[in-house]
């Protein structure tokens, strides 16, 4: 069983691994690699589910966190396939921490330990059939760190007893975010090369996995389970318990505040 | 619980394809007739028909002050009942036509609708509506947009960010 971390309980060792898998993923060009995968969420491929839509004459199907489980599941299986024992980790924007620095060091820092570039500050994005093509680096904006969520928001949004209130909230919060972020994390089209990215649907994925626990039909639509993740080779009910995908969340997150 | 809904279809024909979006830079009147209501356990602000295929935003959203900005306090004195934002798609990457909403009218077209196809958004404003309740009868919706800007948004719209189908105020009671 895998399990995830806060980001900012790494080792030195987890933080190394972890970018090393990151590094040896965006220097494959194929579709082992991460400039495919990320091309799964915007361009070119705009697999992603967000807000609620329809399939066919169906009611509107509220994806966007089965979606965005089996996509960091994918893209974590990629990962372990350079670095056998790296796991994603969670970036816990509501944290003291997270509103004193914003972003994590971990991806914040332009250089790693050995001063090497950094490859979780950024990537390079190549999609050649892009109108027009791009070519080009990932870059951020963010907001002032004060201006985050707090723990109470989110303790907000898990107090919600319904699916429907639930998923709608958690889904504002993740608005806001891609939006505080800024740059290419602002762009549906391009958010998913940078990678925070992925810190920051580890942090929603985590956030839907504390909700579930307190349910034991897993709280989402029964009739909705049968509906397919595409590409993945998942319906919505295949990645509803974590532990069947093979993960599991750090329970506690302890973090220590560098006051100024 | 039930459900009360007290206004307002601003376009009840609802968005039909991206180019009939009606857009809002001002404000939108919503007669809710407070006499109608005795009491709500909840109320919400809905916004549907959300465009989101421009640059992502947060929408600040007032109540009965038309003239809130950008510099506008958050705070309920100035009519400030909350925000929410919009993770939008940063323009089309696409060949023409890419990102022209169509609606999919063929009985075996089992595909999902258009990603950009308009979205929902809801604010909870249960205790912030109580309170204006006390001064008011007729509420005035004002959204004021905020983007946080960056070097490769020159060639983007940043004028008509705001397109919506229809805002409703809707309470429930128990």
């Amino acid at each position: 069983m895998n399990l995830r971390k806060n980001v900012q309980n790494l080792t030195n060792e987890e933080l190394k691994n972890l970018r090393l898998a990151f590094d040896k993923l965006m220097k494959i060009s194929d579709n082992r690699g991460f400039n495919y995968i990320a091309g799964f969420h915007g361009v070119p491929q705009f697999k992603c589910w967000h807000h609620w839509r329809r399939r066919g004459e169906q009611r509107l199907l509220p994806l966007f966190l089965p979606w965005h489980r089996a996509y960091l599941y994918w893209l974590e299986q990629h990962l372990q396939d350079q670095v056998p024992e790296v796991t994603l980790p969670w970036w816990d924007w509501s944290s003291g921490i997270s509103r004193i620095e914003g972003i994590p060091k971990a991806f914040s820092d332009k250089k790693d330990q050995s001063a090497k570039p950094n490859p979780l500050y950024k990537s390079h994005i190549f999609v050649p059939t892009a109108t027009p093509p791009i070519d080009e680096d990932t870059f951020r904006n963010p907001g002032s760190p004060s201006e985050l969520p707090t723990k109470n928001d989110v303790d907000a949004v898990i107090k919600n007893k319904n699916f429907s209130d639930f998923e709608d909230d958690l889904e504002e919060i993740h608005d806001n975010i891609h939006g505080w972020v800024g740059g290419s994390m602002g762009r549906v089209a391009v958010a998913a090369f940078d990678p925070i990215f992925w810190a920051h649907h580890c942090m929603i994925d985590r956030v839907w996995r504390i909700w579930q626990m307190d349910r034991a039909d897993l709280g989402f639509p029964h009739d909705l389970l049968d509906e397919v993740l595409e590409p993945f080779p998942f319906k919505v009910r295949d990645v509803l318990e974590v532990k069947g995908l093979g993960y599991e969340y750090a329970s506690t997150s302890n973090e220590v505040i560098v006051s100024g | 619980m039930g459900m009360k809904k007290l206004q307002s279809d601003i376009n009840k024909k609802g968005r039909k394809s991206s180019k009939e979006l009606q857009t809002y830079t001002t404000s939108v009147p919503i007669n809710f007739d407070i006499k109608k209501i005795e009491k709500f356990d909840r109320a919400d602000i809905e916004f549907h028909g959300v465009d989101h295929a421009g640059v992502s935003y947060e929408g600040r959203v007032f109540l009965n002050n038309p003239r809130a900005n950008a510099n506008t306090p958050k705070a309920l004195q100035y009519g400030y009942v909350g925000s929410y934002h919009i993770f939008g798609h940063g323009g089309c990457f696409g060949d023409i036509g890419h990102c022209d909403v169509v609606k999919q009218n063929r009985r075996y077209d089992f595909r999902s609708e258009h990603p950009l196809t308009a979205g929902y958004k809801r604010l909870r404003i249960t205790d912030q509506l109580r309170e204006l309740c006390k001064k008011y009868s007729e509420f005035t919706v004002t959204v004021v947009p905020i983007v946080n800007t960056d070097r490769k948004m020159k060639a983007m719209d940043l004028t008509n960010i705001l397109k919506f189908g229809k805002i409703a105020i809707v309470t429930y009671e128990s």
